[in-house]
């Protein structure tokens, strides 16, 4: 004789099965992600905008300096005077403009992204 | 033609269903680690040009999250594809609670093939595995936990680790906010795995090499002891309509789905496993020998179906 047991469902409560559970989470996942990039909410690089347009430096807010710009871009988007900088950081005369930032903290203790940006503050202000 | 089904016999249905959930949830996680891998290796060949696995990070996305909302700037290594991603995991966790954390997290991945060589050299070194048996029976939630005895030591420092990642999460919001840089950054093994094909090493990757030590002895020890996102992902899964149900009356009692829990659940003691640390793997479902006494089911938060009046089976 067979003796089977029933498990008693409750009510109101939806079963759901594994197969399911699994479709729910890959359209969840990986939905929310495609609809993020078509709503614009994507970018992988910090030197793309979202439209995939290069990353300008305004010179208006010192927040937006990034490790990987250049020192180049740095004085032309803030106007300032080279030898003024790389006094100011103890940068090796000979280090050319096109070396990037994060480079710097290398061959000039007193360098980092955050006291430069400190500093041009100082500039700024009245 | 009669048969005799007992209660520890896994039905035709049970044994169908045990290998195709838990391979399709192992493909999953092949899948999203072999992704990780392409986008890290194509990094490391194209520099700069490419992007850096970094940017495929859900935690990155909650670090930065402060920064975007109140000046709409996200931090220094973090893009808006954290923010996408992070804003994935919040979705899926709020619809399917811990499922990122057992269905796609890489890290959750490799810690699970981590324990899978530890129990593979289990079965190769009997003093070893005699070792790991009795550190399991420490450690297992049903294990001498008696009115008269209590909770064993194993348990004792597993629960009372359970909250460092709570603490973890803490400090890095309050730091992140405070300082408006990633400060979990130099400390994350995530990072770390992916700056060690860059020969980098960092404080990152001492906490990844103990977390994956850690991790041949107890299944998902940084998920289970200090991982901020999971300890997110918990907070956020108390939302979620889904859980695992057990019906008791339908229950041998056989402890497998306890034993089976990565995450140290006492499942076969719950009706219903609202236990934040659930990371919905399935496992528990799928290891249980009687298909119809754990479930995956839908209810109102806080609502399960064993605190509704039930019908008594004729068992």
């Amino acid at each position: 004789m067979t003796t089977q047991t029933t498990a008693p469902r409750a009510r109101g409560i939806l079963r759901i099965s594994g197969l399911a559970y699994a479709a729910l989470i890959l359209i969840l996942f990986f939905g929310t992600i495609q609809i993020a990039q078509y709503a614009g909410l994507w970018s992988v690089s910090g030197k793309l905008t979202p439209d995939g347009a290069a990353v300008q430096l305004s010179g208006a807010d010192p927040a937006e300096i990034k490790g990987w710009m250049t020192i180049e871009s740095v004085v032309d988007a803030y106007h300032m005077d080279k030898v003024a900088l790389y006094a100011r950081f103890g940068i090796p005369a000979e280090t050319p403009t096109s070396a990037a930032l994060k480079d710097l903290e290398v061959v000039s203790p007193d360098f980092s992204i955050t006291a430069l940006r400190e500093w041009l503050i100082e500039q700024a202000a009245p | 033609m009669s048969s005799t089904v007992s209660p520890r016999t896994p039905t035709v249905r049970a044994r169908w269903r045990r290998p195709s959930l838990q391979t399709l949830r192992q493909l999953v996680q092949l899948g999203v680690v072999g992704f990780v891998v392409f986008v890290a290796g194509r990094h490391l060949v194209l520099g700069e040009t490419a992007a850096s696995a970094e940017a495929f990070c859900p935690f990155g996305g909650l670090e930065t999250l402060y920064s975007y909302l109140t000046g709409g700037r996200t931090i220094n290594h973090t893009h808006l594809s954290n923010l996408a991603l992070f804003l994935a995991v919040a979705v899926t966790t709020i619809f399917a609670r811990g499922a990122f954390c057992g269905w796609i997290c890489p890290l959750g991945t490799i810690q699970e093939w981590t324990y899978a060589f530890s129990r593979w050299l289990q079965r190769r070194i009997p003093p070893l595995g005699r070792a790991m048996n009795a550190l399991r029976k420490s450690l297992n939630p049903r294990s001498a936990r008696g009115s008269a005895t209590g909770p064993t030591l194993g348990q004792r420092i597993d629960h009372g680790l359970s909250y460092g990642r709570y603490l973890v999460l803490a400090w890095i919001i309050g730091g992140t906010i405070t300082y408006g840089s990633m400060v979990f950054r130099d400390y994350d093994p995530w990072s770390a795995l992916l700056s060690l094909a860059e020969l980098q090493l960092s404080v990152g990757t001492a906490v990844l090499a103990v977390s994956l030590i850690a991790s041949l002895f107890v299944e998902r020890a940084w998920c289970r002891y200090a991982c901020p996102l999971g300890a997110t992902i918990s907070l956020m899964g108390r939302l979620s309509p889904l859980h695992i149900e057990r019906v008791e009356s339908a229950c041998t009692s056989c402890g497998l789905c306890t034993q089976r829990c990565p995450m140290g659940i006492d499942v076969a003691r719950a009706d219903a496993i609202t236990d934040l640390s659930c990371i919905t793997c399935l496992r528990c479902v799928n290891e249980c020998p009687r298909p119809d006494a754990i479930d995956l089911r839908l209810a109102v938060p806080g609502i399960h179906s064993a605190a509704a009046p039930t019908p008594t089976s004729g068992d």
